[in-house]
Formats: structure tokens, C-alpha cells, sequence
């Protein structure tokens, strides 16, 4: 059974950092926008090398999401 | 015969006299309260006696046998000439006054001046100095209105700081509840813990 995680950290000035774990391919960034809503708008997205193996298990992404 | 004779100008001061026999040439001894000259008559030497409080003449009427001061035969122009040299002595005695007075008062003048000049520049002192504490109160007064205005203004930036603070606090919640509701929707189940002052959440999914 597969694991999918998302690690949210929210900072004190209201962005958002976030890891994802255990996803396939540009899904993790599809399931970020569902949890964090459609005005999420990513400030910087770090492309781990998971992300460009569609077949892998893990995909990391790590994104920062600036304050309204 | 003889004769009292007394002068126009009462001779009160015995020394204007003895300076006025002096000037006119005449010699004189004193002896006691007399004043011996040494014009003699037919009596013998002339002299000045006190009566009362003027020096007056004694002497003979008869001006034949006179001897010394031959100018002043009679003793009408021996009197005379002693009254107007009595008189200039009298006068510059007095314009010595007068000029001591004079200066005196000068001197009064000058100290009463040092005096006004000594009060005023005190007067003077004492306004600067006055002015000088109320310069040094209206500055402490600034200095203390403008710490006053300086402590509103950090009260009121620490106000707008706290307010901010406040609503980033309930934009950061509804963040968080939306983030839990649309997490429980989609399936994850998440697990929150505090990081400093980093709030973490992590969602978990197994598919």
C-alpha cells in the first residue's frame, strides 16, 4: 500500500511551505492545489528528480506559498 | 592819645590774618592770644588783641612816629590793605573748599555711578540667569513633550503592530481549518504540532 504525504509548515508571516511524499508525477501538485485551494499561488517550486520519474513512487515538492 | 579801631571785615579766622600780615609785609610774634606786629607807634608795637570772637586792632591815632611798613603809614590803610589780603585768603581757602567739594562730590558721583553701573549689571545677571532656567525648562519641557509624543507613537505602532498580528493570527486559522477540511475530504488525516513558531501539518494518504 502506498504512502502519500503532505507536509504543510506554516510560517508566522502567513506563507506556506510544502513537501510531498509518495506521489507519482505532477499529482502532487494537482493534490496541493485541491488541500490549499484554487487561490493558491506557489512563490518558488523546487522540482525534485522523483518528480520527473513518472513511474517512481516518490515525488518531492517542495512549494512556498506567499501571503495574500 | 589812643584809639579802638575796628575793621570792616570782622578778622574771625586768625589764621587768614597772620597769612594776610604776611603778604603785606608785615611781621608779627604771637604772645598768648596777641598778635605782636612790628609796627610801632607812639604806644609801642601794634598789635591785635581778641574780642569777643574777632582779632581787632590796638594802636596809637597818631601816625607820625610809625615805624616799618612805611606804605602803610595810618592805620586805616594798614587795615585796609590787610582786609583786602585777608579777603583773598579768605576766598581762596574757600575756592579750596569749594574745589575739595567739588571734587567730592565728583567722587560720589563716580562711586554712586560704580554703584548703578554694579546693581545694574547684577539686575542684568540675574535676568540672564532667569532667562537662562526658563530656556532650560521650555527645553526640558520639549525634551519631555517630545518623549511623550515619541512613546505615543510607539504605543500606537505597537497598537497597528498587535492589530496586525491579531489578523494574521485569524487569516492563519481559517487557513488551517480550510486546509483540515479540505485534507478530511480528499481522504488524509493530519497531524498537527507546533514548530517554534512554525505550525506544522502533516497529511497522510494511503491509496
Amino acid at each position: 500500500m502506498n504512502e502519500e504525504k503532505i507536509i504543510l509548515e506554516i510560517n508566522p508571516d502567513g506563507s506556506i511551505n510544502a513537501k510531498t511524499q509518495g506521489f507519482k508525477g505532477e499529482v502532487c501538485l494537482t493534490q496541493l492545489e485541491e488541500i490549499l485551494g484554487e487561490q493558491l499561488h506557489f512563490a518558488q517550486v523546487k522540482k525534485t528528480d522523483e518528480y520527473y520519474q513518472q513511474d517512481q513512487i516518490k515525488t518531492n515538492e517542495t512549494v512556498k506559498r506567499s501571503q495574500k | 592819645m589812643s584809639a579802638s579801631v575796628r575793621s570792616k571785615t570782622p578778622f574771625i579766622n586768625k589764621e587768614y590774618l597772620l597769612k594776610a600780615l604776611e603778604r603785606i609785609g608785615v611781621n608779627y610774634t604771637l604772645q598768648g592770644d596777641f598778635i605782636v606786629t612790628d609796627r610801632i607807634d607812639y604806644k609801642g608795637a601794634q598789635k591785635f588783641f581778641l574780642q569777643g570772637r574777632n582779632y581787632v586792632l590796638e594802636h596809637d591815632s597818631d601816625n607820625y612816629f610809625i615805624k616799618n611798613s612805611p606804605q602803610l603809614k595810618t592805620a586805616k590803610s594798614f587795615l585796609n590793605a590787610l582786609e583786602v589780603e585777608y579777603k583773598k585768603e579768605q576766598q581762596r581757602v574757600e575756592e579750596e573748599i569749594r574745589q575739595r567739594k567739588l571734587e567730592m562730590e565728583r567722587i560720589r558721583q563716580e562711586e554712586l555711578e560704580r554703584i548703578r553701573q554694579e546693581e545694574l549689571r547684577k539686575k542684568q545677571e540675574q535676568l540672564q540667569d532667569t532667562q537662562r532656567k526658563r530656556m532650560e525648562e521650555e527645553r526640558l519641557a520639549q525634551t519631555s513633550y517630545k518623549e511623550r509624543e515619541k512613546k505615543l507613537a510607539e504605543k500606537i505602532k505597537q497598537l497597528e503592530e498587535k492589530a496586525k498580528q491579531e489578523e494574521l493570527q485569524k487569516y492563519i486559522e481559517s487557513q488551517k481549518e480550510q486546509i483540515y477540511k479540505k485534507a478530511q475530504e480528499a481522504g488524509y488525516k493530519v497531524k498537527e504540532t507546533q514548530k517554534g513558531e512554525k505550525i506544522q501539518l502533516v497529511l497522510v494518504r494511503r491509496s
